[in-house]
């Protein structure tokens, strides 16, 4: 993974015209040679698994020697069952390239929902109860969140011709690995360089808020989540959510268990911990008469009494869609919250103060 | 005098566990914050939020719904002339899950709060007892009727299923995490009204004991020594429906006390005089699920146990040795 | 004593009319007929399980068919030809619930009533069962428990369906010797159903024979029945003289 790591720039050396695409992202790999691209995605869980495809422009003939099952690009049809994949897309505007999702309940992209409006949109709502030959009829190509494995019929599906990719953006541990993910989307669409463009845009304006909140004292405490069942699950010391508390500025590590998922505490240890914390971020309801309906002891704590409570759940589909290929704007929102009152106040992008 | 014995021995054992299990597993009782947080409530003290708010509602809500079960589950037992009869296996838990299940999944708000939850799974108990007792009138044998029962658990659970499918997934959430049971979702003025249902059911319970002790014999026996079975019958199934779905909409459907209870009682008191059967019942269940609870705090920091699995890891044994005992 | 009135017995069909029959001394009474002819549909109707098709049942001049529940279980005790036992039932227990009828609703024994169990142990002397768990006796123990739980709900009538059924030879004498003891010295109407023609023979002094749909008392005193006569009757076959 090393021999690949920054190449962001043209370095022609090579005979081959050899170039990675992936600077922060760990979980694929992207390398371009003179007329193809060739893509490996990259096991989270088992490093050793690789699968590799080489994404081939329509009417080029495949390089000599070549083993790997082929791509033609640009995709016309590809099924996208994460939020955000079709996010990505969009960014991409390639919204209309996009032929079938896990439910429309979750889409947010207008584009999607009017092409669904003309039957042209099919609904995946478990991987593992595909119809293959539906499937065949509708995409070129599947990408899933892999989520555990692949889909049930994945076999059957490679043997019809349709690629099944997993996009494991969501196991990426840096802000920037998850949008550079985009890169994948740029190659199936032969967008690359639209895509390389974007991402130096955000990269840019995300380092730019780094610099800024480094410069600006500790902020305060924050309390995180909600209860699920008996217990109250909070991002742990070492998760992707903690990571970005603390870059926006907040106090919040040093007091959760650590750990990179979610930590469970029960209902008594959060009150013990952090009642008296100012805000409280995330937890999952879009009106504080929803929250009290769900538990009366939200009441309890102070960020709720003071109604500093912020989430995304005003529009939940369309931040899922979008935070991966906006981190600039989710940690402009976090320092917002964190900082309030000490930063030039700009208006919030995707979370919103939860109403009464 | 052994009844004697056995009250004097299970009330302790009960007060004990209840202490244990409202100071959270510690041995460490401060009565004074304890007291203060019921009497004098002072908010913003976090100790006795935490008493007020979430222990005292958690242990009331471990002994009603120990209670209830045991309760119910005996009126079934008694009235089936089967000590495998319970609200699970009859399929009146199954009732509540399924109102509770279209009250959650339609998505229905007037029908989501706290209180229309508790309705549904009430309404729904009682309309699948009502059925069970419909059938009661056409099968004879008690066997068929457990099977019918059964039959009627996994008629439901297939709907659930089918509309689980077109069902938003955050909807869905709350009702599987309802189906594993819990303790901890009683607020403390929530428990009022429990408690109010709770406390009439019981009372209703003292026009049953008499019928109850005759209906050991048969409902033919029963009926020739006077009894008006078909009125008490209705009483019987009313109380143990109202138990059983009070209990499931607080708690979920709490599975295997209602029937493993009544039977460890019947083995301890060795009588059939309900007025000690209901009463040890009530005891053991509030002990039983007081226990259960317990080790859900203890293994707590290790291991986030559902309250189901742990009742059905310490039922199941229960019902196999009952199994066992009978042949 | 028990007054039949134009009564008609069955289920759906007729199994047995009654134009007017009455039952006027106390005593025991053997119910006998061949299998079908509606031997257990008399006693249910009589218990109003079943309800007349037509006609009535008066007991000691009242319908019973309109008195109340508790007002019949006073006046009538059944006995099932079995009791199969109850685990964790004490002898004791199930006797007393003969006194069902007569308790408050919370079916609280009073002293008389306990004074009353004691007693029927004492009269069958089978105080030995009193603290033994019913699961756990004889087919013979628990019948005459049943008999003593008919005697204490102290029913002018009670009705024993084939009672002898279940039991041994020793055990058949026995509960026929407390049940014609018992009609004497209670002066009670006690009505048996049964195959058990000669040991009936020995120990009733009345028969009712059902035979086509009709329900005949014969009188086994002062002049004792023929086996032959009850035979006839009650099957209509000639068993007069087996030859060989």
């Amino acid at each position: 993974m090393l021999l690949f790591l920054s190449c962001q720039g043209n370095s022609p050396e090579q005979a081959q015209k050899q170039q990675s695409n992936c600077q922060y992202a760990k979980h694929f790999r992207l390398t371009s040679y003179d007329h193809y691209n060739k893509l490996e995605i990259i096991n989270p869980d088992d490093p050793e698994e690789i699968s590799s495809y080489l994404l081939l422009p329509r009417g080029q003939k495949a390089p000599k020697g070549n083993h790997l099952p082929i791509i033609e690009t640009p995709v016309n049809r590809a099924i996208v069952l994460s939020a955000t994949s079709i996010g990505m897309m969009a960014k991409l505007s390639e919204s209309t390239t996009i032929s079938g999702v896990s439910s429309m309940e979750y889409v947010y992209d207008p584009l999607v929902k009017e092409a669904f409006k003309q039957g042209k949109i099919m609904e995946v709502p478990s991987i593992n109860q595909l119809n293959p030959e539906r499937v065949y009829r509708q995409a070129e190509i599947l990408l899933y969140n892999g989520f555990g494995q692949k889909p049930a019929q994945a076999q059957k599906l490679e043997q019809l011709g349709v690629h099944c990719l997993p996009i494991y953006d969501w196991r990426e541990a840096h802000p920037l690995g998850k949008a550079e993910w985009i890169i994948l989307f740029g190659a199936l669409t032969d967008q690359l360089e639209a895509a390389q463009n974007y991402l130096q845009e955000i990269e840019e304006a995300y380092k730019g808020l780094i610099i800024q909140s480094k410069k600006l004292p500790k902020g305060p405490r924050l309390l995180s989540g909600s209860i699920y069942g008996d217990h109250w699950h909070m991002p742990a010391a070492e998760s992707f959510n903690a990571e970005l508390y603390e870059l926006a500025g907040a106090n919040y590590k040093a007091y959760v268990k650590p750990g990179s998922g979610s930590a469970a505490y029960n209902l008594e240890e959060v009150l013990e911990g952090w009642r008296d914390v100012p805000v409280w971020i995330n937890p999952q309801f879009k009106s504080k008469q929803e929250m009290l309906q769900s538990n009366s002891k939200y009441a309890y704590f102070k960020a709720f009494q003071d109604g500093e409570l912020y989430c995304y759940t005003h529009d939940p589909n369309r931040f899922w869609e979008y935070s991966a290929i906006e981190p600039h704007h989710v940690l402009s929102d976090l320092m917002q919250i964190i900082h309030r009152g000490k930063i030039p106040e700009k208006k919030l992008y995707f979370y919103r103060k939860i109403s009464e | 005098m052994r009844r004697s014995y056995l009250f004097a021995l299970l009330s302790g054992l009960l007060i004990l566990l209840l202490l244990l299990h409202l100071f959270n597993g510690s041995w460490d009782w401060d009565f004074k914050t304890l007291l203060k947080s019921l009497t004098d409530f002072d908010i913003s003290n976090t100790q006795e939020v935490i008493f007020r708010e979430i222990r005292f509602p958690r242990t009331v809500t471990a002994i009603l719904a120990g209670a209830g079960l045991s309760i119910a589950g005996l009126l079934m037992q008694t009235y089936f002339n089967n000590s495998l009869a319970g609200p699970s296996v009859l399929g009146i838990s199954s009732g509540s899950s399924l109102f509770v299940a279209l009250a959650v999944l339609s998505g229905w708000e007037l029908l989501n709060t706290a209180h229309s939850l508790v309705f549904a799974a009430l309404i729904g108990a009682f309309l699948f007892s009502l059925l069970i007792l419909f059938f009661s009138a056409f099968v004879r044998s008690a066997i068929s009727l457990l099977l019918i029962g059964m039959m009627l658990g996994s008629f439901t659970s297939a709907v659930i299923q089918v509309i689980q499918l077109g069902t938003h997934a955050e909807r869905l959430k709350s009702y599987l995490l309802w189906g594993f049971g819990s303790l901890q979702q009683n607020s403390f003025e929530q428990l009022g009204l429990f408690f109010l249902v709770f406390l009439l059911a019981c009372a209703s319970l003292i026009f049953l004991i008499k019928p109850l002790n005759l209906l050991v014999l048969g409902e033919k026996q029963a009926r020739i020594l006077g009894t008006n079975i078909a009125l008490n019958r209705m009483i019987l199934i009313a109380v143990a429906s109202v138990f059983a779905g009070l209990i499931t909409a607080y708690c979920g459907p709490i599975s295997f006390i209602g029937l493993a209870v009544p039977n460890v009682v019947r083995q301890l008191y060795r009588t059939k005089d309900h007025r000690y059967l209901l009463l040890g019942s009530a005891l053991f269940g509030a002990i039983t699920l007081l226990i259960c609870d317990l080790v859900i705090i203890y293994v707590e920091p290790f291991l986030l146990l559902p309250l189901n699995a742990i009742t059905a890891l310490i039922g199941a044994p229960v019902v196999v040795w009952i199994i066992l005992k009978r042949f | 004593m028990l007054h039949f009135a134009n009564a008609h017995i069955g289920h759906t069909h007729l199994l047995c009319q009654i134009p007017e029959l009455e039952l006027a001394q106390q005593g025991l009474y053997s119910l006998v007929g061949a299998n079908g002819t509606g031997k257990t549909s008399l006693f249910h109707s009589i218990l109003n399980e079943v309800p007349l098709l037509q006609g009535t049942v008066r007991l000691e001049g009242r319908s019973i068919h309109e008195m109340d529940r508790q007002e019949r279980a006073r006046t009538l005790a059944f006995v099932p030809s079995r009791f199969n036992g109850v685990q964790h039932l004490k002898g004791w227990d199930y006797v007393a619930m003969g006194r069902a009828p007569h308790t408050n609703f919370l079916g609280q024994l009073n002293p008389e009533d306990r004074q009353r169990v004691d007693q029927v142990f004492d009269q069958l002397t089978i105080s030995y069962l009193k603290d033994q768990d019913t699961s756990q006796m004889s087919d013979g123990e628990r019948q005459i428990l049943s008999i003593a739980q008919a005697i204490v709900q102290e029913a002018p009538l009670i009705l024993l369906d084939e009672p002898t059924a279940y039991l041994d030879y020793p055990n058949r004498i026995r509960v026929l010797e407390t049940l014609a003891q018992m009609a004497q010295k209670e002066n009670r109407c006690i009505i048996q159903s049964t195959h058990d023609l000669e040991l009936a023979l020995c120990y009733s002094e009345h028969f009712l024979v059902l035979r086509n749909k009709q329900l005949k008392l014969l009188s086994n005193q002062p002049i004792p029945l023929q086996r032959e006569t009850l035979l006839q009757e009650a099957f209509g076959t000639d068993f007069s003289s087996p030859k060989h």
